[in-house]
């Protein structure tokens, strides 16, 4: 088996229809966290899908450790996918479960045996191989997910939208996850969760109406908001004048007054004080089409 | 890897509770209809006995037999004035109004020569002889009648009475079915015991059962196995695996067909095992692979073609849609085996009738056509096969979904 162990995307069309999902997408992925962002609706899943050989494309190249996307086969040998709506069976207990999933990858008896009991202390759910799948919490479904994903030890692992919907502790939890699988894969996350991100990913891209509006490491997206980032306390009065002005990015209600961070591209009043830009910063400055061209 | 999904999927049609509703439905309906034999098997027929029916119908069925039955029956409607058609299968009581009443007394004073108004006592003269509850009232045709003018006569007949009359010449030829003689009875007993090996019958007459089970039961199960997935949001699950469209579509198909054979094959003992009670010290050399003759030739055919059809529309629709397929099909052979259902008229129908142990003769002479159908609902069910691991392919590279997430958000007009 080849060595490549990263995925090349070049000039990637999709179509739904008439309607274009995908437009002109250049994307170079390689081993560790990769984090792929955007607003509901963006095309993260198509880009997923077409990468899982669950949609084929129409335009363009798509290379997965070397093998072209065409070849379904071949790719899905490689990859492991973890839908959206995960789900599986209800009336299946979790080793069963994992036993038929694993069937259908093809892995012998004696791979299954050796390797579910691991992979299910791995995502903490050992205690819990005869619990039926739908008696599960929302968090142990994800994890079980990742499990099953990564049964046929993937080099790729591709995770749609896996936190929504999962409690604080259970999200910290999925991403320590994610972080430990990605040391030896590529893991692709998509989210329109920017904490996620911020938190596991070192190699991003955002996505925006099918098209690829920024692609580099998490401090080149920071490096765009550098000293743009701005706080200052106002009156509820003067905020509509402060929003349509500026990016404002939180607010926090403080009696008469709001405690507002936003993004200028220069001091904009006496009151205001710079401060440290996070990433939700930064994509929200992106997303607003200020950061159009600065960045890869 | 096809043989541990295979397993595995035999395994997930066990647990499931629409199975095990077909077992029982399978159980029931061979016990109401069948059930254990071997306290009523057929003995040989001893000379002088009531009636033969029990040992079969005449084969050689000539124009004169078919004219005396239909104007033996023309002429108990008349005097009763009330005919049983059967438009769609169904048996519909129709009424002739007065003019039309007489113009079939006059038709049956032109074919018989007996006056209207002396059919009660001709009806009562033959029953004295004969016994009303086996045996049907024949009336001898008038001396000089062709079998052509008599056709003619049955046409007019059949224009009032109107569709499923009983008296077109194709009606006629396949429902006219006169009682053996001894000697006939004889002859029939022994082909069930030296050719076809006693349990041949038996198992004949247990496929006519259960083919009509077999011919609708196994859709509920297939619908529901091939819409697991989807309702249990599996599919892009399985279809990211390494398993080959072929590998999955065959490996469910061959685990359901084989679950839904289990069942009939076990039941298709019952017959055998009575036959090798009742003949037990006799001299009747026993078929004991009949069972399994039968259960693969006659119905496995079945079988195959109704789960394939349902694996087709399921896979193509995402719906229950091979349900109502499969229904309105089995309905429509039902209606059309009815005019066979004594065997040895198979032609194409999905659920061949033979609803006797008997008639060994009427299936020797059948058995071609039979043959041929049973091997095109084999190659139906391929064709349908494969024609399901097509779509299911295509389905897997994201073409022909019918709920992706942009068709769930499009918005009506209304809603724009």
């Amino acid at each position: 088996m080849s060595k490549n162990t990263e995925i090349v995307i070049r000039h990637l069309d999709k179509y739904y229809g008439k309607k274009q999902a995908l437009t002109d997408v250049n994307l170079t992925i390689h081993k560790g966290m990769f984090g792929l962002l955007g607003r509901n609706g963006a095309g993260k899943t198509t880009l997923m899908k077409v990468l899982a050989t669950l949609h084929e494309k129409q335009g363009g190249e798509v290379s997965i450790c070397g093998i072209p996307v065409e070849h379904a086969s071949a790719i899905r040998k490689i990859t492991g996918y973890l839908p959206q709506d995960f789900s599986m069976y209800p009336n299946m207990s979790v080793y069963e479960a994992m036993d038929y999933l694993g069937v259908l990858s093809g892995l012998t008896k004696e791979e299954r045996r050796k390797r579910i009991p691991g992979l299910l202390r791995q995502v903490n759910l050992q205690d819990n191989y005869r619990t039926k799948v739908k008696a599960l919490s929302g968090g142990m479904k994800r994890r079980l997910g990742i499990a099953q994903a990564i049964l046929h030890n993937p080099r790729v692992l591709i995770v749609d939208e896996p936190t929504a919907g999962l409690d604080p502790e259970e999200r910290v939890r999925f991403r320590n996850l994610l972080c430990e699988i990605a040391q030896e894969r590529i893991v692709i996350l998509s989210t329109h969760i920017v904490g996620d991100i911020e938190a596991t990913c070192e190699n991003i891209a955002v996505l925006d109406d099918g098209r690829i509006l920024f692609q580099g490491t998490v401090e080149e997206l920071l490096h765009m908001v550098e000293s743009k980032v701005y706080k200052a306390e106002i009156s509820k009065k003067e905020l509509p004048e402060l929003k349509q002005k500026y990016i404002v990015t939180s607010m926090l209600a403080l009696g008469n007054n709001v405690m507002v961070r936003f993004i200028a591209e220069k001091q904009p009043f006496a009151g205001a004080s710079l401060c440290e830009a996070g990433v939700e910063d930064a994509y929200m400055y992106l997303m607003q089409g200020r950061g159009e061209g600065t960045c890869s | 890897m096809f043989l541990r999904l295979f397993q595995k999927e035999c395994a997930q049609v066990g647990k499931s509770l629409i199975y095990w509703l077909y077992v029982v439905c399978l159980v029931v309906f061979f016990s109401s209809q069948m059930g254990s034999m071997k306290d009523n098997m057929l003995q040989p027929p001893e000379r002088g006995q009531d009636n033969y029916q029990a040992y079969g119908f005449k084969e050689d069925v000539t124009e004169q037999d078919l004219m005396r039955k239909a104007l033996g029956e023309l002429a108990w409607g008349y005097y009763y004035g009330s005919f049983t058609t059967y438009p769609v299968g169904y048996a519909k009581d129709v009424r002739l109004s007065e003019s039309e009443q007489e113009e079939v007394g006059r038709i049956i004073n032109e074919t018989t020569g007996i006056e209207p108004d002396k059919i009660e006592e001709h009806l009562a003269a033959y029953f004295e002889k004969h016994d009303v509850t086996t045996e049907p009232y024949l009336i001898e045709p008038k001396k000089g009648l062709t079998y052509e003018a008599f056709l003619n006569e049955m046409e007019k007949v059949t224009d009032m009475l109107g569709p499923g009359s009983s008296f077109t010449e194709e009606s006629l030829k396949s429902e006219t079915r006169l009682s053996l003689d001894y000697e006939g009875a004889v002859k029939a007993y022994e082909n069930l015991t030296d050719k076809d090996g006693y349990t041949g019958g038996y198992t004949r007459l247990f496929c006519d059962y259960m083919g009509i089970m077999a011919g609708i039961l196994p859709i509920f199960v297939v619908a529901t196995r091939m819409l697991r997935d989807r309702r249990a949001q599996m599919q892009d699950l399985i279809y990211a695996r390494r398993a080959s469209s072929a590998v999955i579509i065959t490996s469910r198909f061959a685990a359901m067909t084989v679950m839904m054979m289990a069942p009939i094959i076990i039941l298709s003992l019952v017959p055998t095992v009575d036959s090798m009670i009742f003949t037990k010290g006799s001299q009747i050399s026993l078929d004991y692979l009949a069972f399994l003759k039968y259960d693969f030739g006659w119905l496995l055919p079945t079988v195959l073609a109704v789960t394939a059809v349902g694996m087709f529309f399921t896979e193509l629709t995402d719906t229950a849609l091979g349900v109502l397929v499969q229904a309105a099909w089995w309905f429509i052979s039902l209606q059309i085996g009815v005019a066979g259902i004594y065997g040895g008229q198979y032609g194409w129908n999905l659920i061949p009738r033979h609803n006797t142990e008997m008639n060994y003769s009427g299936f020797k002479e059948g058995f071609t056509q039979l043959a041929m159908n049973r091997a095109f609902y084999t190659l139906l069910a391929a064709a349908l096969i494969a024609a399901t691991i097509w779509i299911y392919e295509k389905k897997r590279k994201g073409h022909l979904k019918r709920r992706g997430k942009i068709l769930r958000n499009r918005k009506k007009p209304t809603q724009a």
